[in-house]
This record gives C-alpha cells, sequence and structure tokens, in this order.
C-alpha cells in the first residue's frame, strides 16, 4: 500500500519550486497603508526616505530593482545611512585601500553609523556600499584592545531573511577578560567585550539582545544597531534578537556564535532542493586550458600568500603550476580566486585544479583532480567563515557548462550568486543555511545541485562548564604515560579526555563526547600510534571484562572503570607479529557482546 | 476570542514575512502561474490591509488571510494568460518536467477536483492543519477530512497503476 500522504509530503515540495521574495513595501504602498501613515505622521522622516527610494527606483532600472526589493532598507539603498567619516579617515582608507591588491571599487565611501564608548575603549561601526549589490560593515576598536574588522554581505540577502534587522557581528570577541572558567580540560578565558551589530531598516527604534546577562535595548541609530556586552562570562552568547518599530516587534533570525568544542548545535533541517533537469559530465574549464589571460597573474599575490597557498617557491619552468590566473569573481567584495591547472610533477600534463580564496587576511586552498572534478557535477562548492561573523563565504568553480548560478537558501528563496570566469564567490547569512548552490545551462535548465551547505555550529554533544577529572592513568617506557579524564557534555553525556606524552615531540589529545543513550558498538577502543603503546576508550554498561587479543594468539584481559578503558600495551607486544589485533567485550557471565579489530599497518612501515 | 478585533499592519507584516514563501507556492499552485501566483500573494496582501478592520477575530489571522489568497488566486486561475508564462512549466498546473515526475503526480493532482487540489495544495504546500484548510476553503473541519481522504484515494489509485 502506498503512503501517499508521505509520498506528497517528499514529493510536492520537489516539484514546485519558486523564486519567492518579499516585498513588503509594495504591499504597504500598495494598500494605501504609506498615504495613511503619512498623514498621522505628517510626513515623517521614514516615508520621505521611502519616496527618496521611490525616486531611485524611477530613475534607474537597477534602483527600481533593488527599491521593490529591500523592504524598508532604503537609507542603504540611497547609501546615505549615518555621516561621512571626516576627510583623514576617508583619505587613509582610500590610500589603504590603493595600495591592496585586494580592494573595494574605487570611490567606497565610508559613514560613520555608530560610537560608543566603554571604559577607555571606543567601539565605531562604519559602513559603506561596495558597488551596486554589496553592503560591508567594519567595526574598529580602540582604546585598551585596539582591532578592526568588517564584514559584507549581498545586499540581496537584506531582502531574503524577512525581518528589518540583519546581524553582520555576532559575539565578536575583543581582548582578554578577566574572567575564567574550565570546559574539560580547557581553562578558557572570558573576553573583554564581545560586540554585536547589525543594519536596521528605516522603521526600527530599538533591538532588544538577549544574553546570559539579561535583555538589553540598544537603540537603533543610522540605521544600524550596536551591542557593546562588557566584561562577559566566559561562554557568553547573544540567544535572541528582535526588533521593534511602531508597528509592533519582529524577530529577528541569526545563528549564535558557537563556543568552543559547539554545544549550540542547531536543529539539522533538510536543505530544500530541486531536481537535475540535464545530466552533464565531463566538464571543462577552456580558458585555463587554452591558457588565456583572464584576470590578472599568479604574480599579482603577496610573495608569501602565493608560497603558502600555491606551494611554489619558483614559478616559469619549476612549478607543478602548468598555469594559473588570479580572477574575480565578485568586484564588490574584497576577496579574490586563484584558479591553477596542476600537474603531478614538473613538467607533466595538467592532472589537477587547484583554487584558492584570497582575502585581505590570508586564504585557503584545495585541489582536485582535472577533468574528474567535473564527472559527477558541473559545479565545486567549499565555505568559510568564522564563528562571530553571521555570513560565510561560499566559493566554488564551476565547468563551461554552467551559465549561471543561485543559492537555494532554507526557506526556499533564491539568491543570486556571482559567477565569472568560472569562479563564483558569495556570501550568504547562516540563518539562511544550509543551503544549496544550484546551476543553470544556457537554457535556464537545472544541471547542477550542490551538496548541502550547512552551519558549522559545533556538536550537540560538547564539553560543558566544569572542569574534567583524572579517572585512569597508565605509564610506558622513557617517561610515556597517558591519562583519560571524564567531564560532562552539553547534551547531558559525558565527555572523555585522553592525553597521550609519548615524547617530548609526539603528545596528543583526543576527545569524544557522547549522548546519554548509548550509541555504537559495545567496545569502542582506540590506539595513538603504530605499534600502540597505549589502548583506550569506552565500553558499554554491560560490559565488564575486556580482552585484548594479539596477532601472535596471545589475550590480555582488563577490566573497566567506570565503562573507561586505559592500559599501557606490554613490550613484548609492540612487536610486529604480536601486536594488537583486536578486542572482545565479555558479560559478567562471560558471553561475547561485541568485538572490534584495530587496523594493522601496511606492512612497508612494520 | 470573538468580537470586532481587527488585525493590525504589524501582524500582516510579521505573517507575510513569516509565510510567504508557502503563500505563493500555493497561489501558483492554483493559479497555474509563477508570476502571477507571486502578483496573487501582493494583492492579496493589500486587500488584506485595506480590510483589516474586517477581520473578526473568530478565527485565526492566518486562516483568514490564506481564504483571502485562495480567492484571489482563484479569480487569477481564471484570467486568460496574455504573456509568455515564463516559469508556468515549474508550476502543479504547467506541463513540464515530467522526467522529474516519474509517478506522474504533478498530472494526477492537476486531475483532482478543484477542491480536492486546493485542499492537497494548503495542505502540502503549507503544512496547514484541518482547521485553517477549512477555514481557508470556507468548508467544515469534517469536509476538509473527507476531501483530502477522497484525493489520497484517487492518488493511490493512479499512482499504484503507474508504479512499476
Amino acid at each position: 500500500m502506498i503512503d501517499v500522504d508521505e509520498l506528497l509530503r517528499t514529493e510536492l515540495p520537489r516539484l514546485a519550486h519558486h523564486d519567492a521574495r518579499p516585498d513588503w513595501d509594495a504591499v504597504v504602498v500598495g494598500s494605501g497603508l504609506q498615504r495613511e501613515r503619512a498623514r498621522r505622521r505628517r510626513l515623517t522622516a521614514g516615508a520621505a526616505l521611502l519616496a527618496a527610494a521611490a525616486v531611485v527606483g524611477l530613475a534607474t532600472p537597477l534602483g527600481a530593482a533593488v527599491a521593490r526589493g529591500l523592504d524598508g532598507f532604503s537609507a542603504w539603498i540611497t547609501g546615505q545611512p549615518g555621516s561621512p567619516v571626516s576627510s583623514q579617515e576617508q583619505q587613509s582608507f582610500d590610500r589603504a585601500n590603493a595600495r591592496s591588491w585586494v580592494s573595494f571599487p574605487h570611490g567606497t565611501k565610508l559613514r560613520r553609523l555608530i560610537a560608543q564608548h566603554v571604559g577607555n575603549t571606543t567601539v565605531e561601526l562604519l559602513g559603506f556600499r561596495s558597488g551596486t549589490s554589496t553592503l560591508c560593515l567594519r567595526l574598529i576598536i580602540q582604546g585598551r584592545s585596539r582591532s578592526s574588522t568588517q564584514s559584507c554581505a549581498p545586499l540581496s540577502a537584506l531582502r531574503v531573511t524577512g525581518a528589518p534587522v540583519r546581524v553582520f557581528f555576532i559575539d565578536h570577541a575583543v581582548g582578554k577578560g578577566t574572567k575564567r572558567a574550565w570546559y574539560g580540560v580547557e581553562h578558557i578565558r572570558s573576553s573583554n567585550l564581545q560586540i554585536t551589530a547589525g543594519v536596521a531598516a528605516d522603521g526600527v527604534q530599538t533591538v532588544t539582545l538577549e544574553d546570559e546577562h539579561g535583555r538589553h535595548d540598544v537603540a537603533a541609530r543610522s540605521n544600524a544597531f550596536l551591542y557593546v556586552a562588557t566584561a562577559p562570562e566566559v561562554a557568553q552568547r547573544v540567544r535572541s534578537i528582535s526588533a521593534h518599530t511602531a508597528a509592533g516587534t519582529v524577530r529577528v533570525p541569526f545563528s549564535p556564535s558557537p563556543f568552543g568544542f559547539g554545544g549550540l548545535s542547531a536543529p539539522s533541517a533538510a536543505a530544500p532542493t530541486v531536481a537535475v533537469e540535464r545530466k552533464v559530465s565531463g566538464g571543462k574549464v577552456g580558458w585555463l586550458e587554452r591558457r588565456e589571460s583572464r584576470g590578472r597573474a599568479l604574480s599579482v599575490l603577496p610573495r608569501r600568500t602565493r608560497q603558502s597557498l600555491l606551494g611554489a617557491r619558483r614559478f616559469q619552468g619549476r612549478s607543478k603550476i602548468v598555469f594559473g590566473r588570479v580572477v574575480t569573481p565578485d568586484s564588490t567584495i574584497p576577496t579574490r580566486m586563484v584558479l591553477t591547472l596542476n600537474a603531478h610533477h614538473v613538467g607533466g600534463p595538467a592532472a589537477g585544479l587547484c583554487t584558492a580564496v584570497v582575502g585581505p587576511s590570508g586564504g585557503g586552498s584545495g585541489c582536485a583532480p582535472y577533468p574528474g572534478l567535473f564527472k559527477t557535477s558541473p559545479i565545486s562548492v567549499g565555505m568559510s567563515g568564522s564563528g562571530a561573523g553571521e555570513f560565510v563565504l561560499i566559493d566554488g568553480v564551476a565547468s563551461d557548462e554552467v551559465d549561471h548560478l543561485r543559492a537555494l537558501l532554507s526557506g526556499g528563496e533564491m539568491s543570486p550568486v556571482p559567477l565569472v570566469d568560472n569562479a563564483f564567490l558569495v556570501n550568504l547569512s547562516r540563518s539562511n543555511l544550509p543551503a544549496r548552490i544550484i546551476a543553470y545551462d544556457r537554457d535556464g535548465k537545472v544541471i547542477g545541485v550542490s551538496e548541502p551547505l550547512r552551519d558549522f555550529l559545533g556538536s550537540r554533544n560538547a564539553p560543558a562548564r566544569g572542569r574534567a577529572i583524572e579517572l585512569l592513568h597508565a605509564t610506558g617506557p622513557s617517561g610515556a604515560h597517558s591519562e583519560l579524564l571524564v567531564g560532562k557534555a552539553t547534551g547531558g553525556g559525558e565527555c572523555s579526555y585522553v592525553r597521550h606524552f609519548i615524547s617530548k615531540l609526539v603528545t596528543g589529545m583526543t576527545v569524544s563526547c557522547q549522548g546519554p543513550r548509548w550509541s555504537g558498538g559495545p567496545v569502542q577502543l582506540s590506539t595513538e600510534q603504530s605499534p600502540a603503546l597505549f589502548v583506550s576508550g569506552r565500553v558499554r554498561s554491560d560490559v565488564a571484562v575486556v580482552r585484548l587479543r594479539f596477532a601472535d594468539g596471545s589475550t590480555s584481559a582488563l577490566r573497566p572503570t567506570r565503562g573507561y578503558v586505559l592500559a599501557t600495551i606490554p613490550a613484548r607486544h609492540r612487536q610486529p607479529g604480536h601486536d594488537l589485533v583486536g578486542a572482545e567485550g565479555l558479560t559478567r557471565d562471560g558471553h561475547t557482546v561485541g568485538r572490534q579489530t584495530f587496523p594493522r599497518p601496511p606492512a612497508t612501515i612494520r | 476570542m470573538g468580537g470586532n478585533r481587527g488585525a493590525t499592519p504589524a501582524q500582516l507584516e510579521a505573517l507575510y514575512r513569516a509565510r510567504f514563501a508557502h503563500f505563493v507556492r500555493v497561489a501558483v499552485a492554483i493559479c497555474g502561474d509563477s508570476d502571477r501566483g507571486r502578483d496573487v500573494v501582493q494583492n492579496a496582501f493589500i486587500a488584506a490591509i485595506r480590510h483589516r478592520r474586517s477581520f473578526r477575530g473568530d478565527a485565526p489571522l492566518e486562516a483568514w488571510v490564506w481564504r483571502i489568497v485562495v480567492n484571489e488566486a482563484r479569480r487569477a486561475s481564471l484570467e486568460p494568460i496574455t504573456a509568455p508564462p515564463s516559469e508556468a512549466v515549474e508550476s502543479m498546473n504547467g506541463h513540464g518536467g515530467e522526467e522529474h515526475d516519474p509517478l506522474g503526480i504533478r498530472g494526477w493532482i492537476v486531475a483532482l477536483p478543484d477542491r480536492q487540489r486546493e485542499a492537497i495544495f494548503l495542505r502540502y504546500f503549507a503544512d496547514l492543519d484541518y482547521g485553517t484548510i477549512a477555514e481557508a476553503l470556507g468548508i467544515e473541519i469534517g469536509t476538509v477530512s473527507a476531501t483530502l481522504g477522497a484525493a489520497h484515494r484517487s492518488l493511490r489509485k493512479n499512482i499504484q497503476e503507474v508504479r512499476p
């Protein structure tokens, strides 16, 4: 019997996807509510701004498109929130921008939005439009702690979140505080300040944030808000944000900043998807193969960046790089992509496509077999970001088959993704994840759907506040020793920490957190190296004895302590042919309830 | 609840922002065209704002708005499409994309009677409960149950016939 209810639940959403962008401004205007409000308020500044947006909209098609979609962010549309920075500050920015090889568009104008003094520290929030499609906020901290950071988001992101406030920074940590707290084996120090900031639509009066210190109302000024938490607790996090307008209160979507090993895991919602309408395989990046001089030469990269990202100390014949260029998928964000075709050996044919994402403060890179990279999908997608940033950077390469891209966000909305020279970069809000990148051909057919891009919040089971205690200790030769500690986990279970000190150069720690209910096999042991010196791990509560099995057929028995095992492997069993090969878990009455085998190292290194 | 209390623009705005995608999905499904479906939702909310004082409060606000959206979509579905329906192939009433619908669900739903089809859209596109569907379609809750039951039986029969 077919379960029609279940079938419809799964199949119908897949069959109908629409590019649904809310446009409340149009409703307000169309319904006459705007006139009604205007009469009531006798032409307040808010109405004037909407009118200004309408003028921009009428003046240019781009302006019209933006004004229709941004739901009240008209000050950001017209690009005039706050006040201009001093000419000295603007000139300083212009000079730095001109020097930088990853610059903002020429003519970018900084605006001062909010400044707040906290003790001897001044926190300034600046904002600016980069080109016509990107909005950036910059935090500048001066005083006891000096630092700056910035975050950019596409203007299109303002329209998809569906709230009159968009968070850019969330609990951005500044300086060192005086509070300390144990989380397992980590003695973590608090920050001096934690800053949360973002942009606000025209009608927003106040923004309320809640964290462990309570509720905090901050005024929306210059179409922005700034909340500075002073002397925050360790792990203090903003948990909710709401915006207040004359018409009511709206909850603001955002993702809390993760802490430590995690413990703030969001529910793993299913990512929306669309069906592939035409299958493609074996694509390529033609211009790279033809060695066309697109973008800029690799020599534009700073030397250190070039060496660290590309692993090439010298070019021109001495590198494995066959050909490469630096391209700019989106000129409004200060990030570039490096695409190179690489050989297995110097002088060899291209066998891999390497990409690097490079911004003002560094970047990351990776390689994949080429053209095998496009064997099953015409797009390859990566993601990077920091916990204090609400926006993550999505990057990737697309084969020549791809005409354009869109991001399919968690709420089903579509957001444009710039694609230039087969490379793409786009900032997505973490509150819009999980998302997917959708690739289309020239006919508008879907030819590629990425795997879900999920938020990087940590595991639900992470070390909870409280110091882990030592449960087991083992010693080996030449001062080697190992210790097993246990502590509480955020999900109500327990975390174990196994520290190994084999030598001055060989140390390590393994952290494993479990929920309150057992999962996995009854015997979960591991060794720290090969040949193994220590064996450690946990066993299910019904396992009374652990029997270690060695390659020569001998065995050794251990009794778990509170479900944990840590033991030194005898010297005779650290020799090839006598080493640890397996373990069994036995109940009190001698029944075997679980077995585990240990992978043996390859013969060449035995 | 009861009495003539009206709805506020803030309540309607919050509903609009929270459920916009769902409203559009259902509207597109009923009227058969993406662009028109979006207009339906915009027009429905414009109407809701204009007539917000007539909301009696004896049913959830969302149900009241759904009724407006459904009525607006029904009206739009009767109007001829004068321009090429750019994304009509994506809609439930469209004719494209059959290759991704091996069981032919799209076709079987289009073939359902209007009320059954609308109930299916509201149930599975908008995840509405029976009470809200009843308000939206202007029928009793028991009728919703019977309507969806009939739709399920019809779909089950048709899908079983084509299933390999």
